[in-house]
């Protein structure tokens, strides 16, 4: 077990109105291993990656990685241990410097500044000419663009990718492009990872185990295939009748 | 088919500025026909409503737009405005942009209607009941008192249909009408957009890059790529018989519910 969670909650807001947007959520995740959470917005699904990321800090819960608690303050090799890459692949790069001025500040950053790195290699990694790197993200398309988060998360050698709705933003043929790039970063790596998106379908062509999550908390989880064939709970079925009636 | 054509685009060029974004574009769209132009980011569908309705910020170019016959060009400025928005109503991605998110839909109807020349006061009421009726909609008093911002998305979106069904148009131009929507609530705005058509027998041309959601409404759909309509047919040719590699390609890549890549995977597994 890679990493492990444990009834882990948050709420947002003030003492008199307070939203609770995770509650008592728990979920382990073993390497190689793909997890998908699936969910509405507002399900929680953002706020479950940032808590685990380290972005945001929970209200209660255990964060256990090689079975050790994560502490607010997290060190150096915690951090790089889990990346995320986000939604808006643009918005995800300085605007005004080149793509691999972002590259090395994020590497230097989380191994030191005298990490060598071969930028080239990388950017070959994630299918990208190593011309792109002297660009702007505005000067890239969103799927290039979302090409060099993933170098960027990979770069660290991290254990865990954390996706927040990674092709959301993406047409379809470039989202097919981004989801096999996952695929092969697990199949050469071994990283883990957790894919959150609000798009079944797309869930259940990537992942192992599925997570389906509902006002903040998990009302179903299992092997991709159970619980599309198979699915118990109430809501994951609606879910499920409502992408087959349009597919 | 013998119904009415209502709407007759020829050879229409279009654009921003002096630079061409919809090139070459023909079609004709039916009385109650449902009309889907799908294609991704950049392909010039949502142009193309834009052009329709006449908005200043698209330049035409070249070619005809027949609305009942009426060529729009022909017609003066203000005059072809109030043609546009008699007929034709619009929907956008985002249902609770298209409203003031703080005033009430009472208010916004009442605004709206009477800036179309439809407002009857004794009415009112009654017509609103019909309409939120046709769109399931229940408890039109007290849907009207709220503001958009305390509605969820499928709600404005409903409210949003409604406003367009009391505004009598005969054409409804969507643009990504359940792209900002769960898969949930995406479906019921999608069942809703059809009984509209059934119910009141209003056209529709809905863009959207989804294609399968393109499958569901559309009678017939057209691909778009680089501006150019590269195909178009029925929904169930466009799905199952493609005749042009670029609609295979986006056919393909369409991502499918319980289409595991099964073998791959256990191989992983299988890894220490």
């Amino acid at each position: 077990m890679i990493l492990e969670v444990h009834k882990l909650s948050k709420s947002y807001g003030t003492k008199d109105s307070s939203l609770n947007a995770l509650k008592e959520v728990s979920l382990q995740l073993k390497k190689g291993e793909i997890l998908g959470v699936v969910g509405e917005s507002g399900s929680g699904k953002t706020t479950l990656l940032k808590l685990i990321s380290g972005l945001e800090v929970p209200d209660g819960g255990e964060i256990l990685l090689h079975e050790k608690p994560l502490t607010a303050r997290r060190s150096r090799g915690n951090l790089r241990a889990m990346q995320m890459v986000f939604q808006d692949p643009v918005a995800s790069f300085h605007p005004r410097r080149t793509i691999e001025a972002s590259l090395l500040e994020a590497i230097h950053n989380l191994c030191g500044k005298e990490t060598k790195i071969d930028l080239e290699e990388l950017s070959k990694k994630v299918g990208l000419s190593p011309e792109l790197l002297k660009r702007r993200p505005a000067q890239l398309s969103g799927g290039q663009c979302q090409r060099f988060a993933i170098a960027r998360a990979i770069a660290v050698q991290p254990e865990i990718l954390l996706c927040d709705e990674i092709t959301s933003a993406l047409d379809v043929s470039t989202q097919a492009q981004i989801l096999r790039l996952v695929f092969e970063i697990r199949k050469n790596t071994g990283t883990s990872a957790i894919f959150v998106s609000h798009d079944l379908a797309v869930v259940s062509c990537l992942c192992d185990r599925i997570m389906v999550m509902k006002d903040g908390m998990v009302v179903e989880e299992g092997v991709a295939r159970q619980i599309l064939e198979e699915p118990r709970d109430e809501y994951t079925k609606r879910l499920i009748e409502s992408v087959m009636a349009i597919k | 088919m013998s119904r009415e054509t209502i709407l007759e685009v020829s050879a229409l060029n279009v654009g921003y500025g002096d630079q061409v974004a919809v090139k070459d574009l023909s079609f004709s769209l039916l009385r109650g026909e449902i009309l889907c132009l799908a294609g991704e980011s950049g392909c010039g569908k949502s142009t193309v409503l834009k052009a329709l309705l006449s908005l200043p910020e698209v330049n035409r170019f070249s070619g005809e737009v027949k609305l009942l016959g009426t060529e729009l060009s022909a017609l003066r400025e203000r005059e072809r405005r109030e043609t546009c928005s008699e007929k034709m109503g619009m929907v956008f991605q985002n249902p609770g942009a298209s409203f003031n998110p703080i005033r009430s839909y009472r208010k916004q109807f009442v605004e709206t209607l009477k800036s179309h020349g439809k407002y009857d006061k004794a009415s009112f009421k009654s017509q609103v009941e019909k309409a939120f009726e046709k769109v399931e909609l229940k408890d039109a008093d007290r849907l009207l008192s709220q503001c958009p911002y305390a509605l969820s998305g499928g709600m404005n979106q409903r409210m949003a249909l409604a406003l367009a069904m009391l505004l009598g148009q005969e054409i409804l131009l969507c643009d990504e009408p359940t792209s900002a929507l769960d898969a949930t609530i995406a479906l019921q705005v999608a069942q809703e957009l059809k009984r509209l058509r059934d119910v009141s027998g209003i056209s529709q041309i809905i863009v959207t890059h989804n294609l399968a959601m393109a499958g569901f409404l559309a009678d017939r759909i057209g691909i778009m790529q680089g501006g150019r309509l590269v195909e178009m047919g029925d929904a169930d040719q466009i799905l199952h018989r493609p005749q042009h590699p670029y609609t295979r390609s986006l056919l393909a890549a369409i991502p499918r519910l319980g289409e595991f890549s099964g073998k791959e995977k256990e191989e992983v597994r299988d890894d220490p």
